[in-house]
């Protein structure tokens, strides 16, 4: 069992479900950055290397892997794709709430600095290289594969709150890690 | 708020806690009893954990209360696994806000370890999760 946590052999209530409160501020964090683009940096200064900015594009592509796995992982066995959906809506809420925190540089350097972004719809380059994750044939082998991965996610965004020279970004990274944390359970409970 | 009073609150938090689990033991289903069992001995950790280093700031720990409110009668395993999912989802944002005002690395570590395992304990108990356990409100 992830971090040590006996957990109780079964849930009162048999659904994942995101609070409604939650998908609904993802949803307009999602809008607004659809409106607003990229935050800026002030244009007639070079921002000083913010260090909590590489660490929040490294949360972004880690988010965005686990939500490309998801897709994969639905598109491969259909009968999952409902139940693993509230799942996905909280990884794009962590995405959202990263990307909204601060600056985000480009995962590729070769990204020409000081362009406008182009609007986000979706097919960032980021998203665009990302090879499509290996879904095992066998379905309790793909939802442990997921269960794997949140597992690897938990740990990983733990570290990288211990790394944050931002607090609140740091209380975020820490709430991060408690929902990939709940999810491995809860892919267990369920699936 | 100060590294002290978030450390008093997680306190006062551990306490309900530590009552709380005594009464979730009492009735839980047979197969839930190591997770309660464990889930009490974690939170007594926990609990002499904050003692110490609130006196460390040479304050003095927030005592326990004689006894807590429960929003509900727990008469059955039912009732007892819904009043654990309600101890750890109550506890969550008192170690989200101790993350944020950590006085330091290890301390910051406590707390955003705490917040997990509180996480997973929440979602064993509960069978859901928020997007951001401890700053999400709390359910229901």
């Amino acid at each position: 069992m992830s971090y040590g946590v006996p957990v109780p052999g079964a849930g009162v209530d048999g659904a994942a479900r995101p609070s409604r409160r939650g998908v609904l501020v993802g949803v307009v964090a999602v809008s607004l950055a659809a409106c607003t683009g990229q935050p800026s940096p002030p244009p007639d200064v070079d921002p000083p290397p913010e260090p909590d900015a590489l660490l929040r594009s490294h949360v972004a592509a880690a988010e965005r892997a686990l939500l490309a796995l998801y897709a994969a992982t639905s598109g491969q066995h259909p009968r999952l794709a409902d139940r693993l959906l509230p799942f996905a809506v909280r990884h794009s809420l962590h995405l959202a709430v990263v990307e909204s925190s601060g600056p985000v540089p480009p995962p590729t350097p070769s990204t020409p600095a000081g362009t406008a972004s182009p609007a986000r719809d979706g097919a960032s380059p980021s998203t665009e290289a990302a090879p499509t994750p290996d879904v095992p044939a066998d379905l309790t082998a793909a939802v442990a594969a997921l269960r794997d991965a949140e597992r690897a996610a938990a740990d990983g965004r733990m570290a990288d709150c211990l790394r944050s020279e931002d607090r609140a970004l740091a209380e975020v990274l820490a709430a991060v890690a408690a929902c990939e944390a709940a999810h491995d359970v809860l892919l267990g409970l369920e699936l | 708020m100060s590294v002290l009073d978030a450390l008093q609150a997680a306190l006062a938090g551990e306490h309900a806690c530590v009552y709380g689990y005594g009464l979730v033991g009492a009735h839980a289903a047979a197969r839930n009893e190591p997770a309660a069992r464990a889930a009490y001995e974690s939170h007594r950790a926990r609990r002499d954990l904050l003692v110490a280093q609130v006196r460390a700031r040479s304050a003095e720990p927030v005592a326990a209360l004689p006894a807590y409110g429960v929003p509900f009668a727990v008469t059955d395993a039912t009732t007892a696994s819904r009043l654990a999912g309600l101890l750890e989802e109550r506890l969550a944002p008192l170690y989200a806000d101790l993350v944020a005002v950590a006085a330091n690395p290890v301390m910051r570590e406590m707390a955003a370890r705490a917040l997990v395992e509180t996480s997973v304990r929440s979602a064993g108990w509960t069978g859901r999760t928020t997007a951001l356990p401890g700053l999400d409100p709390v359910p229901d």
